[in-house]
C-alpha cells in the first residue's frame, strides 16, 4: 500500500523517465547504427513493403573494405525534400518511377532479377537498379560491387 | 512489563548500516544496468539492433524506475528516520503517565517522518509509524518518556 502511494505520488517522474529513456536510446542507437556517408552505402527501394533490415544483414556479409554499413531504406515521398535522398549510391525503383526519380541517377538501369526481389514486394512489376549519380562510391567501386552483389542474389 | 525503548544508539547504528548497504546496493544495481545497456550497444549487429535497441530502453526504464523508488522513497526515508531518531535520542526527556489510545489517522510530516497521534493521561503524543508495531498500550495504563513530542519508551504502569 506504501509502495503504491509512493509510487502514484511522483508518477510524473516515472512517466518523464520512461519517455527520456526511450529518446536517449532511440538516438543513441540511430548514431551508432548509422554513419557518414563515404563509410556506407545507401540502397534506397521504392517499394510498399522493404525487409530492410534483413536486406542490409544480407549485403553485409560481404562488404566492400572500408565500409561499415550498407543501409537499405524503404522509399517515402517525404525523402524528395531530403537531401541524403539524392546522394544515395543504389536505387531500386519500379519501371513505373524511372521517369519520375531520373534526376538522381546515372547511367541505365538493370533489371533486378533473383534473390534480391524477394526483399520487397514487386506488385509483378520489373524493378530497375540504378547508381545514385551523386553517388560517393562512384569512383572508388564500391556502389557498383554492392550492385553486382543486389544483380547477382540466389 | 519491563521498560521498552523505542530507539536506541543500537536501533540507529542499524538504520545507518542498512542505509549504507542500500546506497552500495543502488550504486552497484545502476553500474549493473548501464554495463548492460553498453554491452547491448556493442553486441549489436544490423539484423540484431532493432531488439536490442528495445531492450536496451526496457532495462534502461526499469532500471531508472528501480533507482528512483529506491533513492527518493526507501533510502530517502531512512535518512529521515536517522535523523529523527538522533533528534530523539539526544533530547531531554519527559515522562507522561495515564491511560493510552492511538487516534485514528496517519500524519505526513513534510520532509520528516510519518506519524500517528498517540493520547496518553490526556496529552496527545506523536509516535513515529514505524515504531507503531512495538507500541501495543491501547487500553492499558502506561508510562511513557517522550522528547520534542515523541514518544520515545513505554512500559506497563503498575
Amino acid at each position: 500500500m506504501r509502495f503504491l502511494r509512493n509510487v502514484l505520488s511522483r508518477l510524473w517522474l516515472y512517466l518523464v523517465w520512461l519517455v527520456a529513456s526511450v529518446m536517449i536510446w532511440g538516438q543513441v542507437y540511430s548514431v551508432i547504427t548509422d554513419t557518414t556517408p563515404d563509410k556506407k552505402i545507401s540502397v534506397y527501394v521504392d517499394s510498399p513493403s522493404v525487409m530492410s533490415t534483413e536486406f542490409s544483414a544480407e549485403l553485409e556479409k560481404t562488404m566492400p573494405e572500408g565500409l561499415k554499413f550498407i543501409k537499405v531504406r524503404p522509399f517515402t515521398y517525404a525523402m524528395f525534400y531530403d537531401e541524403t535522398f539524392f546522394k544515395a549510391d543504389i536505387y531500386i525503383v519500379p519501371e513505373s518511377e524511372i521517369e519520375a526519380l531520373a534526376d538522381a541517377f546515372t547511367g541505365d538501369g538493370i533489371e533486378v532479377k533473383g534473390g534480391a526481389l524477394g526483399y520487397f514486394e514487386t506488385d509483378g512489376e520489373a524493378y530497375y537498379l540504378f547508381f545514385g549519380k551523386d553517388s560517393q562510391h562512384l569512383s572508388d567501386g564500391k556502389a557498383a560491387e554492392v550492385g553486382e552483389r543486389i544483380l547477382n542474389m540466389r | 512489563m519491563e521498560k521498552r525503548e523505542l530507539y536506541s544508539p543500537e536501533l540507529l547504528s542499524a538504520l545507518k548500516k542498512k542505509n549504507s548497504i542500500s546506497k552500495a546496493a543502488l550504486c552497484v544495481f545502476i553500474g549493473a544496468a548501464v554495463l548492460a545497456c553498453v554491452l547491448m550497444c556493442n553486441l549489436q549487429t544490423t539484423l540484431s539492433s532493432r531488439r536490442y535497441e528495445l531492450i536496451t530502453m526496457a532495462v534502461s526504464t526499469v532500471a531508472g524506475w528501480v533507482t528512483i523508488y529506491w533513492s527518493l522513497d526507501v533510502i530517502s526515508a531512512r535518512k529521515k528516520l536517522i535523523s529523527h531518531a538522533e533528534t530523539l535520542l539526544s533530547g531531554e526527556r519527559e515522562t507522561v503517565e495515564g491511560s493510552c489510545s492511538i487516534l485514528p489517522g496517519i500524519v505526513k510530516i513534510p520532509g520528516s517522518v510519518e506519524i500517528v497521534k498517540v493520547k496518553i493521561g490526556g496529552r496527545t503524543l506523536n509516535l513515529d509509524r514505524d515504531r507503531l508495531r512495538d507500541f501495543d498500550c491501547a487500553g492499558k495504563t502506561v508510562r511513557a518518556e517522550s522528547v520534542h513530542g515523541y514518544v520515545v519508551s513505554w512500559e506497563v504502569a503498575e
